[in-house]
């Protein structure tokens, strides 16, 4: 696999980036991202990652666009009001950039769609609205061994979720008998928030997509006693959780590693099994 | 001492779920840090406080936005 012509000027910055520039290009042309949801969090992720290049994206939603939504679903316009947000998305993502191929479901998906959806990708994005498709998802990765990143953002509160199956799942932190979650309608949401944390998150998916199998095997320990390679290049500091806080001296995410519930249904007997 | 959410907190508790309970916090949505490590809520009954040194608890809701 190569890049063509046109290809290399587009992503000439990027390039750029170190030498083994064109490898890592390379790997994000040959990836397939899962994005459920596209919503506030959704068209950001999807659109960075269609524009820096991802080979292939998997677009889920189920929703149609709302006024309400425009002042941060950046690939909606005025006119777009009662479309499919899928196909909307889609429309704008592919005029970004041509090269991404892009698979559309538009309605809500089934267990089984979902789960076919899931095996197909190398990491699934979860950029959902409500909590039992978060924990939907969190499943199906725990089932398939993907990656899970995953972004939450309502009210003034942005958290972010980096899993993967040596990590806790997010069901060791939210029961599923919880009713419900805080969402964006019910708290409102602070537009400029969730676009910021859509970049963290694509910005941490890019990382990830972009790094060798060695780097990501460096990348990967996780555990009580394994310290985490967190900020060296190219590692996803997975089985963190990242909340957003402005404080006297920072500005920005801060990390905290999740500790796993032995007694989790997701993935407690994983956990034990693994030890 | 605990520090709660950056505050310096009087309360005394002998684990987190004591603690939770002290601070009435709901039963649902809610997410805690002791000394930087997120816990999870069936971990809290099981997890000890000291009188003997400081404890920094961040306590925030969980949200499902998107
Ligand atoms: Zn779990």
């Amino acid at each position: 696999m190569n890049l063509s012509d046109s290809e290399f000027i587009r992503y000439s910055r990027s390039l750029m980036l170190g030498e083994d520039g064109l490898e890592r290009q390379l790997r994000l042309k040959q990836a397939r991202v899962l994005v459920l949801g596209l919503g506030g969090l959704g068209c950001p992720v999807a659109s960075t990652l269609v524009s820096a290049g991802v080979g292939a994206l998997t677009l889920i939603d189920g929703d149609v666009i709302e006024l309400s939504n425009l002042p941060r679903q950046s690939l909606y316009q005025t006119s777009d009001v009662g479309k499919p947000k899928a196909e909307v998305a889609a429309a704008r993502l592919r005029q970004q950039n041509p090269h991404s191929q892009l698979q559309v479901l538009k309605s809500r998906p089934d267990e089984q769609q979902l789960r076919e959806a899931a095996a197909d990708c190398d990491v699934l994005v979860d950029c959902s609205d409500n909590l039992p498709t978060r924990l939907q998802l969190n499943r199906l990765a725990r089932e398939s061994g993907k990656p899970m990143f995953a972004g939450a953002v309502s009210g003034t509160s942005a958290q972010l979720y980096l899993l993967n199956r040596h990590s806790p799942c997010y069901q060791c932190l939210v029961d599923p008998d919880w009713q419900v979650l805080q969402n964006c309608r019910s708290m409102g949401v602070d537009p400029a928030l969730v676009t910021l944390t859509a970049q963290q998150l694509a910005w941490l998916l890019l990382q990830y997509l972009q790094a060798s199998p060695d780097q990501i095997a460096q990348a990967i320990p996780f555990g009580q006693a394994n310290p985490v390679p967190f900020g060296q290049a190219n590692s996803v500091p997975f089985g963190h959780y990242g909340r957003f806080a402005a404080s006297e001296h920072h500005i920005g995410f801060h990390w905290y590693p999740l500790q796993a519930n032995p007694n989790c249904a997701c993935c407690g007997a994983v956990q034990q099994g693994a030890v | 001492m605990l520090y709660i959410n950056q505050q310096k907190s009087e309360l005394q508790a002998a684990t987190l779920a004591e603690l939770a309970e002290r601070l009435a916090l709901p039963p649902q949505g809610v997410a805690l840090v002791l000394d930087r490590q997120l816990l999870p809520r069936a971990l809290w009954a099981q997890t000890p406080l000291s009188t003997a040194q400081d404890h920094h608890i961040e306590i925030f809701q969980l949200v499902a936005g998107g």
